[in-house]
C-alpha cells in the first residue's frame, strides 16, 4: 500500500516536470522598464505568441545591431532585413526589429521548441513577401519571437528567441 | 443709436485646442489672432522679416473656470488659478502681415501643382470649408469606413482641401471617386488610375492596409490624392497659369526618369514631402495626437513634443521604397533617423475617432 502510494507521488512528479517542460518560453531579459510604463503601447492580442523560424544566414537578409539610449539605459536594437526575388516587385521589404527600448520594450526569450504548437510556428524559408504583406497588420498586436534556424535544427530542446517587431516597405 | 460694440470670436479645433480668432469691433474685423505653433514660427519669422509687421498682442487669457469659485473676500475678486489658462498668440493689425503669418496659408501651403510645398502667396484668411459630399466621389466601398471619417477630418485642413476641391462634384473638368477593395499589386496600399479623359480617376485603397494607424492611412490618402491632381493638371483641357508650370516641371521630369509611376514619384519626392509633412502635422491633433505624444514622452523619445521629422519621415513612407533619387541623394544618417521615426508611426491610433 505504502509503495503504490511513492509510486503514484514519483509518476505524479514526473508528470508536473513533463507538463512544465511542455510549457515553457521563459522571458530571459528585463527591458520592460518600471520608469517607463507610460510609454509602452499596448498590444491588442498580448496573449497570443507567435514563433518564427529565420535562417539568420539567408541570402538577401542585413542584420544591423545598434545601440539606443533612454535615460540611464542602453537597449539593443537589431534590426533583420529580408528582401524577396521578385523582379516585378523589387521593392518588397519586410523587416523583424527587436527593439528593446520604449515604446516596444522587446524582450529576450528562452524557448523550449520541443513545447510548441506547430500551428504558432511559422518558417520564414516556406513564406514570400506577399505572406508577410498579408500578415503584418495581424503579428504586431501579438508577441512575435524569432528563432534562429540553426538553434532550430540543433539537439537542443531550449534556444534563444527574439522578440521583434514585424514590418513591411510600405509601397505606394 | 450710436452703439458701439466688441467681440471675440475663438475657433476651437476638434481636439479643443484653441487655434485661431477674431477681434470684432462694431462688426469690423479689427485683428485676427493665431496661437503660436511650431509651424508658425517660421511664418512668423518670415512676415516680421519680409514686411516689417510688428505684432499688436502677445498672449491672450481666458477664465475657463466658474466665476462662483471667484474668491472676493479681500474686497477684490480673484479668479482661481486654474480657471485661468493663456495662450502664446500672435496677431498683427496689418492683416497682409496676418495672411503672411498664418500656417494654414504660409509656410507648407499647396500652391497647385509645380508649387510645391514651399513657402507660397497663399490664400489668405481662412478655410473655405465644402461639404465634403461636393467635393470627392465616394464609391459605396469606402463610404462608412474608417479611411471615409480620415477624409471627412483631412477636408478640414485647408491645404489638403485646396487639392480635394479640384474634383469638386458639380460643374469640375474631372471627377475622383475613392474606393476600398484589391489593388493592382496585393502589396501596394494604394493605387491612382487614370481612366481617360470622360471617366473618373479611380484611386483604390488596399483592404489589407486600411487597417493601419489612422496617420499611416491619412498619408495614403494625401499621397494619392496627389497623383489624382498630377493627372488633373497634366489632362485639363482650361489650364491655368499654374497647371501651366506644373506640365513645364512635369515635362523635366519625364525628361530624367522613365515611366509614369517614376516621374510621380520623384516629383513628389522632390517638391511635396514638405506639403504631405504640413497636413499630416496639422490633422494628428484630431487623431490621438495628444494621446500619442504622452507614449513618446520618454529620453531618447520625443521628449519636448512630437518634432516636425516625424511628419517628414511619414511623407517619404511610399517614396522612398520606389527608389527616388531624391531618398538616395540623402546621406545614411538621414535615411537612418528617417526609418527610426517610421517606426514609431507605426504605433499610433488605428480608430479616426
Amino acid at each position: 500500500m505504502q509503495l503504490t502510494s511513492y509510486r503514484l507521488t514519483f509518476f505524479s512528479l514526473l508528470l508536473v516536470l513533463a507538463t512544465n517542460a511542455l510549457g515553457q518560453t521563459k522571458k530571459v531579459s528585463d527591458n520592460k522598464k518600471p520608469e517607463f510604463s507610460t510609454n509602452y503601447f499596448p498590444k491588442e492580442n498580448s496573449e497570443d505568441t507567435t514563433y518564427v523560424v529565420l535562417d539568420f544566414e539567408r541570402d538577401r537578409l542585413e542584420i544591423r545591431k545598434d545601440k539606443e539610449n533612454a535615460g540611464n539605459y542602453n537597449f539593443d536594437r537589431i534590426r533583420f532585413t529580408m528582401a524577396y526575388n521578385n523582379p516585378l516587385s523589387p521593392n518588397e521589404i519586410v523587416y523583424f526589429t527587436h527593439i528593446a527600448g520604449p515604446p516596444f520594450g522587446n524582450e529576450v526569450y528562452s524557448v523550449n521548441k520541443r513545447s510548441l504548437s506547430r500551428d504558432r510556428i511559422i518558417f520564414e524559408p516556406e513564406k514570400n513577401a506577399v505572406f508577410w504583406y498579408h500578415n503584418y497588420l495581424r503579428l504586431k498586436e501579438t508577441i512575435v519571437i524569432l528563432i534562429d534556424l540553426k538553434d532550430w535544427e540543433n539537439k537542443k530542446d531550449w534556444v534563444q528567441g527574439l522578440g521583434v517587431q514585424v514590418s513591411i516597405n510600405t509601397i505606394e | 443709436m450710436n452703439e458701439w460694440f466688441e467681440l471675440f470670436i475663438h475657433m476651437i479645433s476638434w481636439d479643443e485646442e484653441l487655434s485661431t480668432g477674431w477681434y470684432v469691433q462694431n462688426g469690423e474685423k479689427v485683428y485676427i489672432y493665431f496661437v503660436k505653433s511650431d509651424l508658425g514660427k517660421k511664418s512668423s519669422s518670415n512676415a516680421n522679416a519680409a514686411l516689417n509687421c510688428t505684432p499688436i498682442l502677445e498672449e491672450i487669457c481666458f477664465n475657463f473656470g466658474d466665476d462662483e469659485e471667484m474668491d472676493c473676500s479681500s474686497g477684490t475678486c480673484v479668479l482661481p488659478e486654474f480657471g485661468i489658462e493663456c495662450f502664446d498668440i500672435i496677431a498683427y493689425e496689418d492683416p497682409a502681415c496676418s495672411d503672411q503669418y498664418n500656417p494654414r496659408s504660409g509656410a507648407g501651403t499647396y500652391t497647385g501643382p509645380g508649387g510645391g510645398g514651399g513657402s507660397g502667396s497663399g490664400s489668405g484668411g481662412l478655410p473655405t470649408l465644402l461639404p465634403e459630399e461636393e467635393i470627392i466621389r465616394r464609391d459605396p466601398s469606402f463610404q462608412g469606413t474608417n479611411t471615409d471619417c480620415i477624409l471627412g477630418k483631412l477636408l478640414a485642413i485647408n491645404g489638403f482641401q485646396k487639392v480635394a476641391q479640384n474634383f469638386q462634384g458639380v460643374g469640375s473638368e474631372f471627377d475622383v471617386i475613392l474606393k476600398i477593395g484589391a489593388t493592382q499589386s496585393s502589396t501596394a496600399s494604394g493605387q491612382t488610375q487614370w481612366m481617360g479623359s470622360n471617366q473618373p480617376i479611380e484611386i483604390t485603397f488596399n483592404n489589407t492596409y486600411v487597417g493601419r494607424s489612422a496617420l499611416e492611412v491619412s498619408r495614403t490618402v494625401i499621397h494619392e490624392m496627389l497623383h489624382a491632381e498630377f493627372y488633373r493638371a497634366l489632362n485639363t483641357q482650361s489650364p491655368t497659369p499654374t497647371d501651366l508650370s506644373f506640365k513645364a516641371t512635369f515635362e523635366q521630369y519625364t525628361n530624367q526618369f522613365s515611366g509614369s509611376e517614376a516621374v510621380h514619384h520623384n516629383l513628389m519626392a522632390d517638391k511635396y514631402v514638405g506639403y504631405i509633412a504640413d497636413v499630416l502635422q496639422q490633422l494628428h491633433p484630431q487623431l490621438g495626437g495628444a494621446a500619442y505624444a504622452n507614449y513618446m514622452n520618454y529620453p531618447g523619445g520625443y521628449p519636448d513634443g512630437i518634432p516636425s521629422g516625424f511628419y517628414e519621415a511619414l511623407a517619404w513612407q511610399g517614396l522612398k521604397e520606389a527608389g527616388v533619387k531624391g531618398w538616395g541623394d540623402l546621406s545614411g544618417e538621414e535615411q537612418a533617423e528617417i526609418n527610426k521615426h517610421l517606426f514609431k508611426a507605426e504605433l499610433g491610433r488605428k480608430s479616426c475617432n
